[in-house]
């Protein structure tokens, strides 16, 4: 209910509503940001460009799930887009836009060591893998409803998501041995 | 361990945050944006009209039987589980608690020129005036299923008995016994509304579904205390507002003695299982034949009542006829209420006479199937009633007409409710 009355707020211009959402929520949508482009100017750029466009449609907003989970549904939204952006200025060979490595500016994103890991072992799985295993775990989304964002089958979210686990366990097994 | 259990858990110690920098720049340009976006704005309700209704004592009795039995059982469904919701437990709590209560009550349309109905809640008694109406007032003693209404401009006084009325020695207990019960109803089930701003306030909402009912409570965002129900009650829709509880009282207020000064006229009675289809028959009748130039009325239900009890009282008014006819008139009427307003039948009944003329024997006007009957009953217009099977009705019933059991009567044969 407090998510309801911080949405009506926003819709009546309250600062303090906005405020209290980007609080609250920051810290998932950069993580998932970050798990998906594990680039934090990215990340950061991402997160940015969603509280934009939700203030932009909070008028004719209604939520009807959770906040959290809509705000992470379109964190994953603007990451693809990102990422797809990406891959076209790296196709034509512009190289001033390329993702910052994962130790490049940290000055505005602060991480624990369990971030790192984290990012970096998904950066090692497609896009469609990352996106479904993090849809999955962290906005706790039913294959039925990330294949439904995502305009696949949902047989094709779990197998996406199976063989995106397996890589990962195995990547941070690995990490474990060494 | 799952496969993804290891994952699971790196994400949940996980842990980041951003710096001063980056909330300037996200939050900052979101701020920004939000103030390009301001704006909103609300809607007033448009004022009542029914001034000068109770100048008349034969409409005034007329008005007040209407008034009283259209919402005799207002709070009989309130109430639902609170599950999870603390914030719902919060909305009930004052009505559990409370010894006193006083809230506005419109039926129907609150933007038609309903009047708006004030009621104060002591015990089995309750305090009824209509403030854009006049200055009279209705006590109404539950326990002793009596009503005492004075007229404060006339100083006049009168009984009237309700027949039919089951006894309740304290209307709040019984409240609160119903939301208990209610409570423990595994049927009952509650949805989150959106918030919004109602007379200047954020409130919240919540829909109470049950197979027999459907509330809608608003709450004050602050305080968690109820400011409106909005119930359906079969075909009637009873809007309760400006909710307040252990409002301080006086006893005089409820006092059933006749005031000093007042003069006290003939006892009547409202006898609530008078609403037989014989009386709604001679009330069609009556409307049709000397109120609406032959033809029937626009409705039958007590909301569709109330706005015509302007043009009907004045047209009383204006009748050349002996005072005991005027009040044999007023009780057709407050019989052929009833019938609707305590419905004994199955589902909902239809009526379809608006324009008809009366003396048309082959347009049905009105029709509806009695309790644990395979056939209806329809009445025409010429006032015939026949008994016609399902499939050979004018047409086809909405789904809920046949099978949803109707609220009103449900509540009133059975006050326990659950």
């Amino acid at each position: 209910m407090e998510d309801k009355l911080l949405v009506y707020r926003c819709k009546r211009g309250s600062h303090q509503a906005l405020t209290r959402i980007y609080h609250k929520y920051k810290a998932d949508l950069l993580l998932l940001a970050l798990a998906l482009l594990n680039d934090r100017t990215a990340a950061e750029d991402v997160v940015h460009d969603v509280f934009l466009s939700f203030v932009q449609g909070v008028h004719a907003f209604r939520l009807t799930g959770s906040l959290k989970g809509f705000l992470l549904t379109c964190t994953a939204n603007h990451a693809r887009n990102w990422n797809k952006a990406e891959r076209r200025r790296a196709r034509a060979g512009n190289d001033e836009t390329a993702p910052s490595q994962a130790d490049g500016p940290w000055e505005t994103i602060v991480c624990n060591e369990q971030v790192g890991r984290l990012s970096g072992a998904l950066a090692e799985l497609p896009f469609e893998q990352r996106e479904v295993v993090m849809m999955h775990l962290q906005a706790s989304m039913t294959f039925t409803a990330i294949a439904r964002a995502r305009a696949i089958s949902p047989n094709t979210a779990k197998s996406r998501y199976r063989y995106g686990i397996d890589k990962l366990r195995s990547l941070l097994n690995g990490e474990a041995t060494r | 361990m799952k496969p993804a259990d290891e994952i699971r858990r790196l994400i949940d110690e996980s842990q980041i945050t951003s710096g001063p920098d980056a909330d300037r720049r996200i939050l900052g340009d979101a701020l920004d944006q939000l103030s390009k976006r301001r704006g909103g704005g609300t809607s007033s309700p448009a004022p009542a009209t029914w001034r000068g209704i109770m100048t008349s004592r034969i409409t005034r009795l007329a008005a007040t039987a209407v008034i009283v039995v259209a919402v005799l059982t207002i709070f009989h469904f309130i109430g639902s589980p609170v599950g999870s919701t603390l914030t719902f437990a919060q909305v009930v709590e004052p009505i559990l608690k409370a010894s006193t209560a006083e809230f506005d009550i419109v039926i129907g349309d609150e933007n038609s020129g309903a009047p708006v109905i004030h009621d104060l809640v002591m015990g089995a008694r309750i305090r009824r005036t209509v403030p854009g109406m006049s200055e009279d007032a209705a006590i109404i003693d539950l326990q002793a299923g009596r009503i005492l209404t004075l007229s404060m401009e006339k100083k006049e006084a009168q009984y009237m008995s309700l027949e039919g009325l089951p006894s309740m020695p304290n209307y709040m207990e019984r409240l609160q016994n119903v939301i208990l019960m209610l409570q423990e109803s595994p049927d009952f089930a509650i949805e989150e509304l959106d918030v919004k701003e109602l007379d200047g306030r954020e409130v919240i909402g919540f829909l109470a579904r049950h197979p027999r009912a459907e509330i809608t409570i608003w709450a004050d965002a602050e305080t968690g205390l109820p400011l409106r129900i909005e119930q359906n009650e079969g075909q009637m829709r009873v809007i309760c507002k400006n909710m307040e509880f252990d409002v301080p009282v006086e006893e005089a207020w409820f006092s059933m003695e006749v005031p000093e000064g007042f003069t006290l006229q003939q006892e009547t009675t409202l006898d609530l299982e008078a609403g037989t289809e014989e009386a709604f028959i001679e009330g069609l009748r009556l409307l049709a034949e000397r109120f609406n130039d032959g033809r029937f009325p626009e409705g039958v239900s007590v909301e569709d009542y109330l706005k015509q009890v302007p043009g009907v009282a004045k047209q009383i008014e204006g009748m050349d006829l002996p005072d005991e006819e005027k009040v044999a008139m007023g009780q057709t009427i407050q019989n052929f209420l009833l019938f609707t307003r305590f419905f004994k039948g199955e589902g909902e009944w239809i009526y379809q006479g608006q324009g008809v003329m009366l003396g048309d024997t082959e347009t049905p006007i009105f029709w509806y199937r009695p309790k644990e009957s395979e056939t209806y009953r329809v009445i025409y217009g010429d006032l015939h009633v026949g008994d016609v099977a399902p499939e050979d009705l004018p047409e086809p019933l909405p789904a809920r007409a046949i099978t949803e059991p109707n609220a009103v009567y449900q509540s009133w044969a059975r006050p326990e409710f659950v």
